[in-house]
């Protein structure tokens, strides 16, 4: 297993390669120029040459490249051209306050999502079956920035009971949570439904139903644990997701996250927030995908003994002879 | 006590599926006594397994319900069980041995977890002493207990099956129903698991109900046999009734297509036709459509006789003393 996760991180810093590259080139290629926007348009032609050197953008692209590479390793990756700061405690700042959001969405829409989804599969084409699936079409549907902005009239207009906007008390990351995790919910509701309904159509758990074990145990311990495989997949991919920041929605609700802060820095090409924050959420996206294939072996055995040596074998009770009774 | 340890009365189980209903037995008459051995044989689709979930509670339902009939076992009903009284009878006193044993065990869950399982379920034990329990058990179908930790991904077809023997055995049933057991498995291993099975019940003194459509099996193994047509005991009696004096033109027809290696045949007689359409069977006598001897009177509702003590037999042609020899 360890060898498996070493390959894995050793592989994740071509693809980090690759990541950077794509981006790096998709920044300088595009039309205009960052000078042109920071300096305003008062900026002489002197000015904007100085800003040039200054951030290296007087060399050629390739150099640029290697000197980005560079930088990053020695985790530096480059000035912000509007605050003047390091782009990576932007970023960090920005990412810790995106982090938490994902952590409540995911976290709501794991519980919200395998609840219902459980329920669905074991009470399939009952009333919550049907509630609950409509609720999923509509919240996978349903474009969340218009969500939050419904939750917003109706629970701070309306109701009052939340606030609209900005992130002082925990009563803040209520609405923004469920907005954003409201797809995740969705996605994960569904698949938890088909993939317990397949479960528990299989023989194993006749098998259980005739040693006499009850419901809940066969639901949760026999099916469960065999349908779980593509739900951690599902959640995995939403999580990913929710962390690489959530422009609209962080909007909506006046969050500086880290999807605000690189949709911010593509407004006037703040290269180094804009390159540091995708390379950043792709090497947390990769992290995630780490963690859930180290998941799938911890889970599901057949998987696990693809990267494991089998354990040494264990007796625990000695065997009395003549007792092995071979027909 | 009553020496009758199974008495299956007029069962009736249909599955209700958008608009139709296909009746899968139909009013099945069965009775084992403690200790003994019943071949219950039929064609596939004849109700076998459904007869088998019905005795354990485990009809799916929906869309499976049982309509009416009789299931008592040792002097009770167990359709009139809830289902907390029937999951205390079910893999303590009635267990199951299932004919897939590649789907039959849970694959995430080691073999001896999925034994010891059944013992804490009805015993009063710990944990560990369980797994030592499970660890005997295993030994006893022939599997060397160090692989108590293994996945059921780790062990051959035949091995996953003397696991679900294990596990059907481990509480010391007094009912063991064996659905099809070697089915699934090589020539060379069924020989040795159906052994195994016999060897184990006997010991243990459990009844058995092997669900099969192999007569050879069948013939091996039980002292009594029940063919099973269309939902419904056709000819019930014992071994040397069915092998030697069958009286059932349904019957015969299975014999007729088992390859008789002592008689030089060029083809084998299959039975013409295929089994009635459970959603829409005939009045009368269900085999009449494909049967060669079928007259007028097979159209209503024929009674059972017994030509002999003991051999059952549901067919008009046995009353006229006509039944084709």
């Amino acid at each position: 297993m360890a060898r498996f996760i070493l390959k894995r991180l050793l592989m994740m810093i071509l693809v980090m390669m690759g990541v950077v590259l794509l981006v790096f080139s998709m920044i300088y290629f595009s039309p205009g120029k960052p000078e042109d926007y920071i300096l305003g348009d008062m900026a002489t032609p002197a000015d904007k040459q100085a800003f040039r050197v200054e951030n290296g953008l007087d060399k050629p692209f390739i150099v640029q490249y290697f000197i980005y590479l560079k930088n990053m390793t020695k985790g530096n990756l480059g000035i912000s051209y509007t605050t003047r700061r390091p782009a990576i405690d932007e970023i960090l700042e920005r990412f810790t306050v995106t982090f938490k959001i994902s952590l409540l969405s995911i976290a709501f829409s794991i519980m919200v999502g395998i609840g219902t989804g459980v329920v669905s599969a074991v009470r399939q084409y009952s009333i919550w079956d049907n509630i609950s699936r409509v609720l999923a079409i509509a919240g996978m549907s349903m474009p969340n920035f218009w969500l939050g902005l419904m939750l917003i009239l109706l629970f701070s207009v309306v109701l009052g009971w939340l606030p609209a906007s900005g992130i002082a008390t925990w009563k803040h990351w209520i609405l923004p949570a469920i907005t954003v995790g409201s797809a995740s919910t969705a996605s994960i509701m569904r698949m938890t439904r088909s993939s317990m309904l397949e479960a528990i159509r299989q023989d194993y758990i006749r098998t259980a139903k005739a040693k006499g074990q009850k419901n809940l145990v066969i639901i949760f311990v026999h099916a469960f644990r065999n349908a779980v495989i593509p739900i951690i997949t599902i959640i995995g991919i939403n999580f990913g997701f929710l962390l690489g920041g959530a422009a609209v929605v962080e909007t909506v609700f006046a969050i500086p996250g880290l999807g605000k802060l690189i949709v911010d820095g593509i407004k006037v090409k703040n290269a180094p927030v804009v390159q540091g924050g995708i390379v950043f959420a792709a090497v947390v996206m990769s992290f995630i995908n780490l963690i859930v294939d180290v998941l799938y072996a911890y889970v599901d055995p057949r998987i696990r003994s693809q990267y494991m040596r089998p354990r040494s074998k264990r007796r625990i009770s000695e065997p009395s002879k003549g007792d092995a009774a071979n027909a | 006590m009553n020496k009758k340890i199974l008495e299956i009365k007029d069962l009736h189980v249909h599955y209700l599926t958008d608009g139709y209903t296909v009746k899968a037995v139909n009013g099945v008459n069965l009775s084992l006594a403690r200790g003994e051995s019943l071949g219950l044989v039929g064609e596939t689709g004849a109700g076998k397994t459904t007869t088998a979930l019905g005795i354990l509670g485990l009809v799916p339902n929906p869309p499976g319900k049982v309509i009416k009939g009789e299931i008592i076992y040792n002097n009770e009903n167990l359709l009139r069980k809830s289902d907390a009284q029937m999951r205390k009878i079910r893999g303590r006193e009635i267990s199951m041995i299932f004919q897939d044993p590649m789907t039959a065990l849970n694959p995430v869950l080691t073999v001896g977890a999925q034994i010891a399982e059944v013992i804490r379920l009805h015993e009063k034990i710990s944990a560990g002493d369980a797994l030592i329990r499970a660890c005997e058990m295993m030994r006893l179908v022939g599997i060397d207990d160090v692989r108590h930790d293994e996945y059921p991904h780790q062990f051959s077809g035949g091995m996953k099956q003397r696991i679900v023997i294990a596990i059907a055995l481990a509480c010391n049933p007094s009912l063991l129903l064996a659905d099809e057991p070697t089915t699934a498995l090589d020539v060379t291993i069924q020989e040795q698991v159906l052994d195994l099975i016999e060897k184990l019940r006997r010991e243990r003194g459990a009844s058995l109900i092997l669900i099969s459509h192999d007569l050879g099996i069948v013939a091996e193994v039980c002292e009594k046999v029940a063919i099973i047509y269309a939902g419904e005991i056709v000819e019930y009696g014992t071994a040397g009734h069915i092998f030697d004096r069958r009286a059932h033109p349904y019957t015969r027809g299975l014999f007729d297509s088992i390859p008789d290696f002592s008689r030089k045949v060029h083809r084998l007689r299959p039975i013409e036709g295929m089994m009635s359409d459970p959603t829409k069977l005939p009045e009368g006598c269900f085999f009449a459509e494909r049967c060669p001897y079928a007259f007028e009177p097979c159209r209503k509702i024929v009674p059972v006789f017994e030509p002999e003590p003991g051999h059952l037999v549901k067919c008009v042609l046995v009353e006229k003393g006509k039944a084709p020899q």
